[in-house]
């Protein structure tokens, strides 16, 4: 336990120490969250989406007139999934038009983006519409929507894409202290190679606890972010996604023939996942076989998960589904790299 | 009574045989890499307290023989005993009570001296105090600097350091001065000497000639994986050349000219420098000056040496080590 200890300040100590390491590690994340977050962090990059519930004809006439409006992007169908929907904040705006009676708007007044932009859109619509009577100030049913601020999608993200980062980043080490031989001289202590294992994993784990109180921190305090939903899943996360990365990294680092080759290969796993996986913008457009890749990446999950468990951002999957892909990908991973690993 | 007076004799006798037993054992010790032999079916013995060389010119199998008995490789053929024990199968056993320094490994570069012995301190049950450590390799006040900020004869004396920091009862140094100045080299002679007299037992490979023969007791010179000659130093010179050597440099005189004169063992040239083994150093330098006389030539840098064990080694592989 001394030496478990011990080996993993040295590690720890090792990487603080190195200020590339460091600076590529923890500052590159929060470059990100800062200009993404500074750029467009209150107004969102997407378009606003409404939903248009109902098939009268006046119906379908909102719908034509507010699809005109380059801003707007509406949806069509039921009641019960339109409001699910707007509940979980991905409508501004929800319009009925039942059988019989007055057409209904949902929205959430304490959304200042649906009450300043879209919730005016659509009653100019409406007034608009002269073939109707109705056309008049439209009632609002308020109804409570979660935050989808882009800030609120960004940060949660950049942190699944910085443990990944920290995870993928040990094949570098490991690939390193073959080639330098500290793996050879550590073996010809009585240092068992478990404990060498588990201390350069704690090593990781720590790190990745510090980047997400960073990030936390961050969101809190400059883009008030509330990351405190669910912290118990958060944290089974940054700890599951950690694993999972650092074994990924572990089975690069064996399978590198040189420590210079590994940081490459690192990349060339990172860099598709960074854009495909829905770090920066939600991914659901795209040909089918992206989507299967996609559908693939461990990252994916992760991210969903951090999203769902900080800020309840619209589920791709739900939790126990990420969990149960990032395990799988972190029992292959761990066993490809104890089929490949050399220690010299 | 009885029995428990039986029980301490045998007691006693498993003492005087693990005492007595040699620090290392090695019986045909086969290592092939791929159709190469790095080692040739040697066999030797390492005696308990003793300070045991193996010499030989890069690629002889000093290191692969070394890491066999470390338990870092395992042997193709032979036996192999370290302190009695089997350095594969005992291996956790057996790191406990040895020290070990690699030739080429590398430490945590970003760790000062100071963490690196307290790291390594603490992955063995035993431990010797660090401040004596340090102060005995010359390192206390490069306590805190990391280390890859030390000299390369700084990392080199930690890196011995390192090898003694759980009070072994056996040490493997290879090539331990390497890189070393005069100074730093019989500092760690003196530190090696002194891990002898609190009663350990050293194997360590050299480069330097010089060295294994005033630091080692017994010396193997391997060879293409073969042990060709393994005693004292001192035997070693004594069973090659009874004699002393005549140094001198010229380039007029030849070996056919020179074996002829009285009491000449043999006589060798090596850029230009002649070295002439004699059993009667008087008769043949006398010959010699008269030869340079009747020649008019001149032997410059004339001198009379005793024979080393450069001078046994030469005789016995045709060549110098740093050939």
């Amino acid at each position: 336990m001394a030496a478990f200890v011990e080996l993993t300040r040295a590690y720890l100590r090792s990487f603080l120490r190195e200020p590339s390491a460091v600076i590529f590690s923890f500052a590159v994340p929060i470059l990100f969250v800062f200009a993404l977050g500074l750029l467009f962090g209150s107004t969102g990059v997407e378009r606003f989406n409404v939903g248009v519930v109902g098939t009268t004809p006046e119906a379908e006439r909102l719908a034509a007139s507010l699809g005109e409006i380059g801003i707007l992007k509406v949806h069509r169908g039921s009641q019960q999934h339109e409001l699910t929907q707007l509940r979980k904040g991905n409508r501004k705006a929800v319009v009925e038009f039942a059988a019989a009676g007055a057409p209904q708007l949902y929205a959430d007044p304490s959304d200042d983006e649906a009450m300043k932009t879209v919730v005016p859109l659509v009653r100019q619509a409406i007034a608009a519409d002269t073939e109707s009577g109705t056309a008049r100030q439209l009632p609002l049913v308020a109804t409570k929507t979660q935050d989808s601020r882009y800030i609120d999608y960004l940060v949660p993200s950049i942190l699944a894409m910085s443990l990944m980062q920290l995870g993928l980043y040990s094949a570098v080490t490991v690939a390193t202290q073959r080639e330098n031989k500290l793996l050879r001289r550590l073996g010809a202590t009585p240092l068992p190679r478990a404990t060498l294992v588990a201390a350069q994993v704690a090593q990781r784990v720590i790190m990745s606890a510090m980047q997400a109180v960073i990030l936390i921190a961050i969101g809190r305090i400059f883009f008030s972010v509330d990351f405190t939903r669910n912290l118990p899943a958060l944290l089974a996360f940054v700890v599951l996604g950690t694993l999972a990365f650092t074994a990924l990294g572990f089975t690069v680092g064996a399978v590198a023939p040189t420590a210079e080759s590994a940081m490459p290969i690192v990349q060339f796993i990172a860099l598709p996942m960074l854009f495909l996986s829905g770090i920066f913008f939600p991914v659901d457009a795209g040909p089918a076989f992206l989507q299967a890749i996609v559908r693939l990446m461990p990252l994916t999950y992760l991210a969903d998960a951090v999203r769902q468990s900080t800020v309840n951002a619209a589920a791709v999957v739900s939790l126990w589904t990420d969990a149960a892909i990032l395990g799988g990908w972190l029992v292959a991973s761990f066993a490809l790299s104890v089929r490949f690993f050399r220690w010299e | 009574m009885l029995s428990s007076a039986r029980q301490t004799g045998e007691a006693s006798a498993v003492a005087d045989a693990v005492a007595t037993a040699p620090a290392a054992l090695v019986r045909g010790l086969v290592k092939r890499y791929g159709a190469v032999t790095a080692v040739d079916g040697i066999s030797f013995d390492v005696q308990p307290g003793e300070i045991f060389g193996i010499l030989g010119p890069n690629g002889a199998g000093k290191t692969t023989t070394v890491e066999i008995l470390e338990g870092l490789r395992t042997a193709d053929a032979g036996e192999v005993r370290v302190l009695s024990l089997d350095p594969r199968a005992d291996a956790a056993a057996l790191k406990q009570r040895i020290g070990i320094q690699l030739q080429t490994a590398a430490l945590f570069p970003r760790l000062s001296v100071l963490e690196t012995l307290r790291l390594f301190a603490r992955f063995y049950r035993r431990s010797t105090d660090l401040e004596a450590l340090l102060a005995a390799f010359g390192l206390q006040e490069s306590r805190k600097k990391l280390v890859k900020q030390l000299s390369g004869g700084q990392q080199q004396r930690l890196s011995v350091a390192l090898a003694l920091i759980n009070q072994p009862d056996l040490i493997f140094l290879d090539e331990p001065t390497a890189g070393l100045d005069p100074q730093a080299r019989l500092n760690l002679w003196e530190a090696i000497r002194a891990e002898r007299d609190r009663g350990a037992t050293v194997v360590l490979t050299t480069h330097y000639l010089e060295e294994a023969e005033r630091l080692c007791d017994r010396v193997a010179i391997l060879e293409g994986g073969r042990i060709v000659a393994l005693a004292s130093p001192r035997d070693l010179i004594r069973q090659a050349f009874s004699e002393r050597a005549i140094v001198f440099r010229s380039d007029a005189l030849a070996r056919e000219e020179l074996l002829p004169l009285p009491a000449v063992r043999e006589a060798r040239a090596r850029d230009g420098e002649w070295t002439i083994y004699s059993n009667d150093v008087q008769a043949t330098t006398r010959a010699l000056l008269m030869l340079a006389a009747e020649r008019g030539l001149l032997l410059e840098g004339l001198a009379v040496r005793e024979a080393s064990l450069e001078d046994v080694y030469l005789q016995i592989t045709g060549r110098t080590l740093r050939d």
